[in-house]
């Protein structure tokens, strides 16, 4: 569904991304696992159009969409939920989740979607007039969420979904990942810093290790390799 | 002098205030949005006045009426605002490769506006005057080493310019072309039209605009006053609504926030950033042709650039980027201009100054912490 070839992205002088290929299989979770500064984020923001690469290729649905602005990616069907999830401060819960809406013009559906985002997490409905900026960061990750569903996404990129979340918190969120993907069919490509959470969520993975890819295989199999047991999973 | 508060300093005030907010809330959406303080908006101010001028007949009248003159005023205006954003600002903020050259270009275009500005200001009141030749014979020997320059250099240009954008940042040269934009357009319409102030002529302007309406504390109040409150507030609650009602009124909002994550949204954000201008343009459109109209004989190069400033004092006076704070601005301005008599430049400038010491985000700027 999703393919990259041969991606190679630059800062200036900096080597970000050094010839990454990586396939998302339709209706599969596949996660992205490394260390700080391996490229993981960088990848998803080449993916979304915010960066562009220096060379190589990326095909969604058979489509080249490397060349492509941003919002025309999003009109594709490939959602990207940032780090740091991205609320907007000042526009209030009802007002991020028509942000997220923005290219759809069906009004109906847009309100059946909005209850079915508030039926997953009731919090935001109860929230629903106030500011995104207000909401605690478990809430801002629901919302961020949510606010990607809006779109009616075929593929969601979430980076970092755990990030500074307590623990009950992420189990909640991960929960409701693994249900988008069983019972919408939603195909995921998580970027995560919790590696045994991501592996126990997703069916493939990819190990980075700056701007390379060291290792791919299913996620079961990751998480019984010795050498990712010992970097990532904190066990020897 | 006369008394200093008189109930016809109340009427005039009312007016001015009225004009600076319909200006000021203009610069304060532009910078909310991207940042950047658009000094040639003064300048769509002035050619609003103008474009009107031209359709009622700038020499012989034409009979058109001044607020059938208004609508296609707008929409030239809203089309010029587009097109200083789209050939100017959109390169410096893409970092395009020809950027930087643009930069370069500006600043030299800079430097023959403000010598034009300086030999035709000072000098000569109308352009075929001695001192306008000299200026545009000392814009062309300024304006051909850059050409040559541009053409013998080629890329080394752009390497340059990385160079010089080490020394100044990205806003600083932005806001260097915008004063540049500014100063182009000002020597255009002086090229073009003349320095000589005009006015609208008698014909095209509806008598009800010079006769009192009604009365308020023993001072008469004129049509044109009148046109003017009733335009400022209808304008100023539609904008309300546009901004917190609409889609793209929520999407201008989304974009002056975070423009990375408007765009993963789907908002395409440089349309909704030429919208923010055309929107501001037309606004400002509607208040050059009503300070035409109040403050006759008016009509001349300059007036951008003085009452432009006046309104971007305001608009940092209210809080830059929060549009209820630059409506808030004009009026404080207003009155500031109205009370003192109209005439003196500087005194908003002195008042803005007062209020930033005590509340150095203007009046309803938001603090630094909720910016993300």
């Amino acid at each position: 569904m999703l393919r990259l070839e041969d991606v190679h992205v630059h800062y200036g002088k900096i080597h970000a991304l050094k010839g990454i290929s990586l396939e998302v299989p339709e209706g599969k979770i596949v996660t992205i696992i490394g260390a700080n500064g391996a490229g993981k984020s960088t990848t998803l923001q080449t993916i979304s159009g915010l960066l562009r690469p220096t060379s190589g290729t990326i095909t969604y649905d058979g489509q080249r969409i490397d060349l492509m602005a941003p919002s025309d990616i999003v009109k594709t069907g490939l959602c990207h939920t940032p780090e740091g999830r991205r609320i907007f401060p000042e526009l209030t819960v009802d007002e991020n989740l028509s942000m997220g809406a923005y290219l759809r013009s069906d009004k109906g559906g847009i309100e059946t979607d909005r209850k079915r985002a508030f039926q997953w997490f009731p919090i935001l409905e109860e929230r629903r007039t106030q500011h995104g900026g207000t909401l605690s960061g478990g809430e801002q990750q629901m919302l961020a969420i949510a606010r990607s569903m809006m779109g009616r996404p075929k593929l969601l990129m979430l980076d970092e979904p755990s990030l500074g979340l307590a623990p009950i918190i992420v189990q909640q969120i991960f929960e409701i990942i693994a249900m988008l993907n069983r019972e919408e069919g939603l195909t995921i490509l998580l970027v995560e810093q919790n590696a045994s959470l991501a592996l126990r969520t997703a069916d493939r993975g990819y190990v980075y290790e700056t701007g390379v890819v060291i290792m791919e295989d299913d996620a079961s199999a990751l998480a019984k390799n010795e050498q990712v047991r010992e970097a990532y999973l904190g066990s020897a | 002098m006369s008394s200093l508060l008189t109930p016809e300093k109340l009427v005039d005030a009312l007016s001015l205030g009225a004009l600076y907010a319909l200006i000021a809330v203009g610069y304060t959406m532009v910078y909310g949005i991207i940042r950047l303080i658009n000094f040639a908006h003064g300048e769509v101010f002035m050619l609003g006045a103008f474009w009107a001028l031209l359709i009622v007949g700038m020499d012989e009248p034409t009979g058109v009426n001044i607020f059938v003159a208004l609508v296609p005023s707008m929409l030239m205006c809203a089309a010029v605002g587009m097109n200083v954003d789209w050939t100017t600002y959109l390169p410096l903020r893409r970092r395009l490769p020809r950027s930087d050259a643009l930069s370069i270009l500006s600043l030299g275009l800079l430097g023959i506006g403000a010598i034009f500005y300086k030999l035709t200001g000072d000098a000569a009141h109308v352009w075929y005057s001695d001192g306008a030749h000299t200026a545009i014979g000392w814009g062309v020997i300024g304006l051909l080493p850059i050409v040559i320059f541009a053409l013998a250099l080629g890329e080394k240009l752009e390497w340059l310019g990385r160079s010089l954008g080490r020394v100044a940042s990205d806003r600083l040269s932005a806001l260097i072309t915008a004063i540049g934009m500014s100063l182009i357009l000002q020597t255009l319409a002086q090229l073009i039209w003349g320095a000589e102030p005009r006015a609208f002529p008698e014909a095209s302007l509806p008598a009800f605009l010079n006769e009192s309406v009604f009365s308020i504390f023993g001072a008469r109040v004129a049509g044109k006053e009148l046109v003017i409150w009733v335009a400022a507030i209808v304008i100023m609650v539609l904008l309300q609504l546009l901004v917190t009602r609409t889609k793209i009124g929520t999407a201008m909002r989304a974009c002056s926030m975070d423009q990375k994550t408007a765009a993963l949204m789907g908002i395409s954000v440089d349309s909704v950033i030429a919208f923010t201008f055309v929107i501001g343009s037309a606004m400002a459109a509607i208040a050059g042709v009503l300070y035409a109209v109040k403050v006759g004989g008016s009509i001349s190069f300059r007036m951008g650039y003085y009452q432009g400033l006046i309104a971007f004092a305001a608009a940092v006076l209210g809080g830059i980027g929060n549009i209820k704070g630059a409506m808030l601005g004009g009026v404080l301005i207003g009155f500031v201009q109205g009370f003192s008599g109209g005439g003196n430049f500087s005194l908003p400038f002195v008042v803005m100054i007062l209020v930033l010491l005590i509340m150095p985000r203007g009046i309803l700027g938001e603090p630094q912490a909720t910016r993300a």
